[in-house]
């Protein structure tokens, strides 16, 4: 694929050398600067940044947003929106809760788990039909169904943080480690095998891919568009049901509002991702570096004591940068 | 005033790439007159008005208004400025203002003197009094949304008066229009000649030419081939202007009458409302049957409850003898249906994917090598290297991505997409738009192998003599009915273009003997 690329970069070359060289740099700018800010954190902090704990922080720490970020870059492929999925990520936080606490139905950890997802999987599943099916808009629909979700998860709490009787398994999912590294790191690990592998390999990511480029002649081709795009809803709520099981096991209680925070940084991060090699083209590999470079930025400036407001400002800048150089990479 | 005409075209040439669409016209206009301008698809009408509005410019040639040169070239803003105004056959309204601002938009609302608001009474006014002196009845507060075809065609008439307009153009403005709105229409543009307007009416319908309009002017092939006193013209004389007399019938060769397969294609009464109309026929293996009409005759629309990809709201088709529902694309594709659309970029393929993303995008369960649905890209490799070869898609790389092939390869490609589908009925809608003269005659080339090699070929195309040289038989639509059934000698451009004309005023003889026919299998 690189090797690929470089050749067609030389090609463009002929044509104007000075064009495809600005082009080159232009579609690397992300990595470069995700590496820069890697290293300038590791020479100013080389104490409390350079070392194993903080790497493990990082990656710990970006799994419940990466998971969350894999699920809509899948609705991104086809050119869609859902921004249902930081509610959803909170309401199914609170129903795990609500499962495994022996204050309410006290169910085996698996079983709620399981149900959980079901339920995440179900919900999204409105937003897909009203979508894929009565075409209406994903943008509205899915804000619209966010705030229903959100609703709900207020309504079931009532302001309150459910912590009773919630079993040491559950809380074990999120904070138990392997091999020295968070358990949370090893989900986001199953999750993006099983999303690239999706996309990348099945015939169902060609689908999607293929709806994303052109729904109208991959409809006209015999694709069953509505049934995939229905699915890729499907998988943006299952994965915004496990992210939010993490949240709740990390934190041991189920409280308020868990999952909004998440929505914008999970989008950023797909959005970074899609900057990095062929502008607007959302991958799972991309989606990855994105998450990691928000969290590197995001660990790093709290190492500065920097407050969270500037952290956003930082975070949102960048993205907005990242995304106005990628299509002067495209157009250029 | 001098003697001048209003508008005098000289010399008017215009090309685009691979045809010469205006080839020395001279076009004038004088005040108060009903122009009639015909002539077949792509025969030059449209360019040559869209010089005249500013919309196209042309490579050679002069324009002069009340005698004075005007510098070249100019835009549509210009052509408005100067009193030109159009009238799209797809109307430019906006449905959701009342009728007297969808008058008066774009041309500047009438202002408060005092605080610059909009005068809406004054506007109102205006508004009524343009359309009560054209034809009374609508009332300006409606909002447009709400009236029917016909009298938003009489807005948009009323805009141009509003902007003062001196010649007004009529893109086939009686197109989907029932008898009874067409003679209400007439009155209009009647009432805007006698207010001084030259009006220039473009229409496939020549009766009403020959009614409405006082000059007509004939196009064929990028020149005005005859221009007479409309009282002059015959039905039959305008007919044979259109067609032409020497018939380039003689230069292109018929395919030699082949004995007729099986049916693989039966279609009874397919109806869509408002663009199909009952049509029935039958499509055999080995065949290559023409769809013939002029544009917006239901040709596209017909393919496209053939392929699924519209729905019908009766009719029956049968596939290979079976009754065959075809509610999705995915029906048809099913059956063995297959498209290749007219606007193959956006319909037909993803330009920014590979070839071999597009050709396997239809068939991707055949490349499994295990029981998982992951095609593999050997296999995938492999079968399009096969089609690259057998349709000679160049550049032959699989991997390059799709909109840098030229517009021939882009057709191949969809055309190796239900190759490797084995789909057995090849739809073409206007197979050689857009692509070089070569190319053109290797995908009518192409439409004739696949049918030769048991295929059934359904072809489309506003190139009478393109279906004359390829088709077996030809069908000919008119406003979305089967109006004629041309096979063997009978297949010519002008008997196509005889039908394609025919107004139903006149005695439907060639439609009795067909439906007569219908009835001895």
């Amino acid at each position: 694929m690189s090797s690929e690329s470089v050749v067609q970069a030389a090609a463009n070359a002929g044509r104007g050398r000075s064009r495809g060289v600005a082009r080159l740099v232009l579609q690397n700018a992300v990595i470069a600067a995700m590496v820069l800010t890697f290293v300038a954190f590791s020479l100013a902090k080389p104490e409390s940044f350079f070392t194993m704990l903080t790497f493990k922080a990082i990656l710990r720490d970006a799994s419940p947003l990466l998971i969350l970020a894999l699920g809509i870059t899948v609705v991104l492929v086809v050119n869609e929106f859902d921004l249902s999925v930081g509610g959803l990520a909170g309401l199914t936080s609170t129903l795990a809760v609500l499962g495994v606490s022996g204050a309410h139905f006290g169910l085996s950890v698996p079983l709620a788990v399981a149900l959980t997802l079901v339920a995440g999987g179900l919900l999204a599943s409105i937003n897909g039909f009203l979508i894929a099916y009565l075409g209406a808009s994903s943008f509205i629909v899915t804000l619209g169904m966010g705030t229903v979700f959100n609703g709900l998860e207020v309504q079931i709490l009532g302001a309150n943080t459910i912590y009773e009787e919630i079993p040491a398994a559950y809380g074990e999912i999120a904070n138990g480690s392997f091999l020295g590294l968070s358990n949370q790191i090893f989900i986001a690990l199953g999750v993006m095998l099983v999303i690239g592998v999706l996309l990348h390999q099945f015939e169902l990511g060609r689908y999607l891919y293929a709806i994303g480029g052109n729904r109208e002649a991959t409809r006209l081709s015999g694709v069953r568009v509505r049934l995939v795009l229905l699915v890729a809803f499907v998988i943006a709520g299952v994965c915004a049901a496990i992210a939010g099981i993490l949240v709740s096991a990390q934190a041991g209680s189920a409280n308020p509002n868990a999952g909004i925070g998440f929505l914008l940084p999970a989008y950023a991060a797909a959005f970074l991702g899609s900057s990095m090699w062929r502008p607007g083209t959302f991958t799972v590999a991309g989606t990855v570096l994105g998450t990691l470079f928000l969290q590197i930025i995001g660990t790093g400036l709290t190492l500065f004591s920097i407050s969270g407001a500037l952290v956003s400002i930082i975070q949102g800048g960048i993205l907005v940068a990242a995304v106005v150089i990628s299509r002067l990479g495209r157009d250029g | 005033m001098s003697d001048a005409p209003l508008i005098r075209m000289s010399g008017i040439r215009r090309a685009f790439p691979g045809v010469q669409a205006v080839d020395g016209v001279d076009f004038y206009l004088a005040a108060g007159e009903i122009v009639g301008l015909v002539g077949k698809n792509g025969a030059g009408k449209s360019t040559l008005l869209k010089i005249l509005a500013g919309i196209v410019a042309p490579d050679e040639g002069e324009i002069a208004i009340d005698g004075t040169p005007v510098h070249l070239p100019y835009g549509p803003v210009d052509a408005g400025r100067m009193g030109i105004a159009v009238v799209h056959q797809e109307l430019e309204i906006v449905p959701g203002l009342s009728v007297a601002e969808n008058v008066a938009v774009g041309a500047g609302f009438p202002r408060r003197r005092l605080s610059g608001a909009v005068d809406w009474r004054a506007l109102r006014k205006a508004a009524r009094e343009i359309i009560d002196d054209l034809h009374p009845g609508i009332d300006p507060a409606t909002a447009a949304g709400e009236l029917s075809l016909a009298q938003q065609r009489l807005v948009m008439i009323a805009r141009a008066i509003y902007r003062r307009a001196r010649v007004v153009i009529l893109d086939e403005p009686s197109a989907a229009l029932n008898d009874e709105e067409i003679t209400q229409l007439h009155g209009v543009v009647r009432r805007l000649a006698e207010r001084g307007c030259a009006v220039v009416y473009v229409s496939h319908r020549l009766q009403e030419i020959l009614d409405l309009t006082e000059r007509t002017v004939v196009m064929r092939d990028a020149h005005v081939v005859d221009e007479r006193a409309t009282a002059e013209f015959t039905h039959a004389a305008l007919v044979e202007a259109i067609t032409g007399h020497e018939g380039f019938d003689a230069t292109v060769t018929r395919p030699a009458a082949a004995a007729l397969g099986d049916p693989v294609l039966e279609v009874e009464g397919l109806t869509r409302s408002g663009s199909v109309e009952d049509v029935s026929f039958t499509l055999h293996r080995g065949e290559v049957l023409g769809l013939a009409g002029l544009v917006g005759a239901g040709r596209t629309e017909l393919a496209r409850l053939i392929a699924g990809a519209d729905r019908a709201d009766r009719g029956v088709v049968r596939v290979r003898g079976r009754e065959t529902r075809l509610r999705t694309p995915r029906d048809a594709v099913q059956a063995g249906i297959a498209l290749v659309p007219e606007d193959r970029r956006n319909e037909g393929l993803l330009t920014q994917a590979s070839v071999r993303f597009n050709v396997t995008l239809a068939t991707l369960p055949k490349y499994r090598r295990g029981r998982l649905p992951v095609p593999s890209r050997g296999r995938e490799r492999q079968a399009v290297a096969t089609e690259v070869e057998r349709l000679a898609i160049s550049p032959g790389d699989p991997e390059r991505t799709v909109s840098q092939l030229s517009g021939g390869n882009l057709q191949k490609v969809v055309i190796a997409k239900w190759l490797e589908r084995d789909s057995e009925i090849l739809i073409f809608d206007e197979p050689t738009q857009g692509i070089d003269v070569e190319a053109k005659a290797k995908a009518l080339g192409m439409a004739r192998a696949l049918a030769a090699r048991g295929g059934a070929v359904l072809l489309i195309a506003s190139d009478f003599s393109e279906l004359v040289s390829t088709c077996d038989r030809v069908l000919v639509l008119r406003e979305g009915r089967l109006v004629g059934e041309l096979s063997g000698e009978e297949v010519s451009d002008r008997r196509i273009v005889e039908l394609c004309y025919r107004d139903q005023a006149e005695p439907a003889s060639e439609h009795q003997r067909l439906s007569n026919k219908k009835g001895t299998p």
